[in-house]
């Protein structure tokens, strides 16, 4: 079972306040992602059932944003926009300078584990590019002083055993 | 210079686009002026609700207005921008099929900003296109290839790598259906066929923007539908191909007549592909009150039944326990003979036979050889005999009765054979073209078999057939079907039959000097 009891629950406690039960599939996405780290193929299937939905609405939905991590993701995902105003503020030079310092490529994880380094689209904040985000939280105007800057201190987080590691803006335990 | 074929060629445009268009609503000419806009300076009356694209299908100007996500059939998207126009006193270009029109609206669909518009649109989707049109099963009616030709750059600014899919460059769906991703323009129309009008909901796109892709919406399951042969009839590119006509024919050689589908009741419009007479594949052919645009995949696949090797199209005569194929003169000397001198004669015609053959057989052979014959009606789909038993199969066409024309049949008061046992009689002749099932045959009577039948179906009646006389297959020949509905429907020959079978009223004339 990769979708719980109690998660259930809760989703039941939301379906009156929205007008289709489609409409329930993304903040559902959201808790199982929350629950369990990351959306598999198996908990899709689940949410499928439990949402009485034909399985293509919960994929095209979860594999659309790059935001729902269909693999088991490191403590700290780097998520790096590569779309066209990210781009032209260099992402590709700061793309790079991650994959070497963290000896992956884009899309991979650390063999311990720790680290996850993705490429994903558009993140809306096009405005400061470029744009990095950090589990949850986001890093704007990134340049590479300031992203060795950022990388050292996840490092050093890690290292301290923190347990919300790019959660400044979205605490579980503050969080209803 | 404008020859008589070119006007033929103009007016067939003209109502394809007509049928083309997914409002069906009659303009009404009453009391209330019909609202009317200026299309490319021409004013143009529509129904309320039309888009500015069902406007121009409705005018006859279609063609003017390129699309690859629109379909008539479907809903609407508005995703792949070709069919942008210049609407006055907007700002920005319209997409044409999801601007709803509004009376007075001046629409311009060949100015420059369009043509601009539309290039552009055609160079973006050419940058990831493999533009292998010369193997590509769908060149010479794809919707890419047509619409670059009139509206396309001449060249590409694009100089990097194409976007492949390795794994999805020849990747069977199912049994039917091959995909080949790299050439996709993600118009979607797959996917919202399969979730809108079969309700399947097994195809989808995954992923975005780059990398999207379509997909089964479940690997385990597969693709189930009954209608994926629709599916590449309407991918405007050579994406979705059908196995059966993939690399069999270019679509050029083939010559198009319009016939039914006797697969089963509903009686569906198709047309027939074929050339030198040889039919290569059957497509559906738009009928509101039947069929829309789909066909199943069963109708669809059913031509192989008339191009079927082992359809027996020689006339056949029992010689030393054997049947030989012989000439029609023994053939319809021995058909006279043997009703000649039986005494008590049944006549059980299938129905898949049309009304006028129903008639021709009622009304001839009494006349020729006196009242020694009953006439009885056999559909042989189970249990199935009248209409009234008759149910649907699935929320879109499919019907229970295999048979074309089983309310024609009781229109000619044409009573079902009893128990489907054919007894009691010295001579029986069968007549069956192809789709409704062989009765069972009580010993002690002979036969003579007529109409579309292989020589399995034949060998299945053993040693009593005394003369086999080869008839025509519905593409073959004309008559009148009433399907399901109740509609009447008339067809004429799609193509000519290559054998030695005969229609029923001349195959008959010469029996009796």
């Amino acid at each position: 079972m990769a979708i719980s009891q109690q998660l259930k629950e809760k989703i039941d406690r939301l379906r009156p306040n929205f007008p289709t039960t489609q409409a329930l599939v993304i903040p559902m996405l959201h808790e199982v992602q929350h629950e369990t780290g990351m959306v598999s193929e198996d908990s899709m299937r689940e949410i499928a059932v439990f949402l009485q939905l034909p399985l293509m609405k919960i994929r095209e939905v979860a594999t659309f944003y790059t935001m729902f991590n269909k693999k088991a993701v490191g403590q700290v995902h780097y998520q790096l926009c590569s779309n066209i105003g990210c781009w032209l503020n260099g992402s590709d030079k700061l793309m790079h300078h991650m994959e070497q310092r963290l000896k992956i490529n884009a899309g991979q994880s650390s063999t311990d584990g720790k680290y996850t380094l993705s490429e994903v689209e558009c993140l809306g904040a096009c405005g400061s590019a470029p744009v990095l985000q950090v589990n949850e939280d986001y890093y704007e105007n990134v340049d590479l002083p300031m992203l060795d800057e950022l990388m050292q201190s996840f490092s050093s987080k890690i290292n301290a055993g923190e347990k919300y590691i790019g959660r400044e803006t979205y605490n579980p335990e503050v969080w209803p | 210079m404008c020859n008589t074929t070119d006007i033929n060629r103009e007016m067939g445009k003209h109502e394809i686009a007509l049928n083309y268009c997914s409002n069906k609503h009659a303009v009404q000419k009453g009391a209330n002026p019909a609202p009317k806009l200026i299309l490319d300076g021409e004013v143009v009356e529509f129904v309320a609700g039309d888009t500015i694209l069902q406007v121009a299908e409705r005018a006859g100007r279609g063609h003017l207005i390129p699309r690859y996500c629109y379909h008539p059939g479907l809903p609407i998207a508005g995703t792949c921008r070709m069919c942008t126009v210049e609407v006055e006193k907007m700002v920005k270009l319209m997409t044409a099929c999801s601007t709803p029109a509004a009376d007075g609206m001046v629409v311009h669909t060949k100015t420059e900003r369009v043509l601009k518009s539309r290039a552009g649109v055609m160079e973006f989707l050419l940058i990831n296109h493999p533009l292998d049109c010369p193997v590509c099963d769908k060149a010479g009616e794809c919707d890419l290839q047509d619409n670059n030709y009139r509206y396309g750059p001449v060249t590409s600014s694009f100089l990097e790598d194409k976007r492949t899919y390795p794994k999805a460059a020849t990747k069977k769906l199912s049994e039917k259906i091959t995909l080949n991703m790299n050439r996709c323009v993600h118009c979607e129309r797959c996917v919202r066929f399969s979730e809108e009008v079969v309700k399947s909901c097994d195809l989808m796109m995954v992923n975005r923007s780059w990398h999207k892709e379509l997909t089964l919406a479940d690997d385990k399951l597969g693709l189930t539908s009954e209608y994926q042969g629709c599916l590449s009839d309407f991918c405007p590119v050579g994406a979705l191909t059908f196995n059966d006509f993939r690399f069999v024919k270019r679509s050029w050689f083939l010559q198009r007549h319009p016939s039914v589908c006797d697969g089963c009741s509903k009686g569906c419009n198709i047309e027939v592909h074929s050339e030198d007479n040889i039919i290569y594949r059957f497509t559906p052919a738009y009928n509101e009150k039947i069929n829309g645009h789909w066909i199943c995949d069963t109708g669809r696949l059913s031509y192989h039944q008339v191009m079927d090797p082992t359809r027996i199209v020689r006339p056949m005569l029992a010689h030393n326990g054997a049947l030989q194929a012989t000439s029609w003169e023994l053939a319809q000397a021995a058909t006279g003979h043997l009703l000649e001198t039986a005494k008590k004669v049944k006549v059980v015609i299938g129905t898949d036979a049309t009304i006028e053959e129903i008639r021709y057989l009622q009304a001839a052979l009494p006349d020729m050889f006196g009242s020694k014959f009953t006439f009885r009606s056999f559909n042989g789909t189970g249990t199935l005999s009248t209409s009234s038993q008759d149910k649907k199969l699935d929320h879109l066409l499919i019907m229970q009765d295999k048979t074309a024309n089983l309310r024609g049949a009781e229109e000619c008061k044409l009573a079902p054979l009893e128990n489907g046992q054919i007894n009691d009689s010295d001579l029986v002749l069968l007549v069956r073209f192809g789709r409704s099932a062989v009765p069972a045959v009580g010993n002690g009577q002979k036969l003579i078999l007529l109409g579309v039948w292989n020589s399995a179906e034949q060998a299945s009646l053993g040693a009593a057939v005394e003369v086999m006389l080869p008839g025509l297959a519905t593409v073959e020949k004309s008559g009148t079907y009433i399907n399901c509905d109740g509609i009447r429907q008339q067809f004429i020959p799609a193509v000519v039959h290559l054998g030695e079978g005969m229609a029923v009223n001349r195959l008959l004339r010469f029996t009796k000097k």
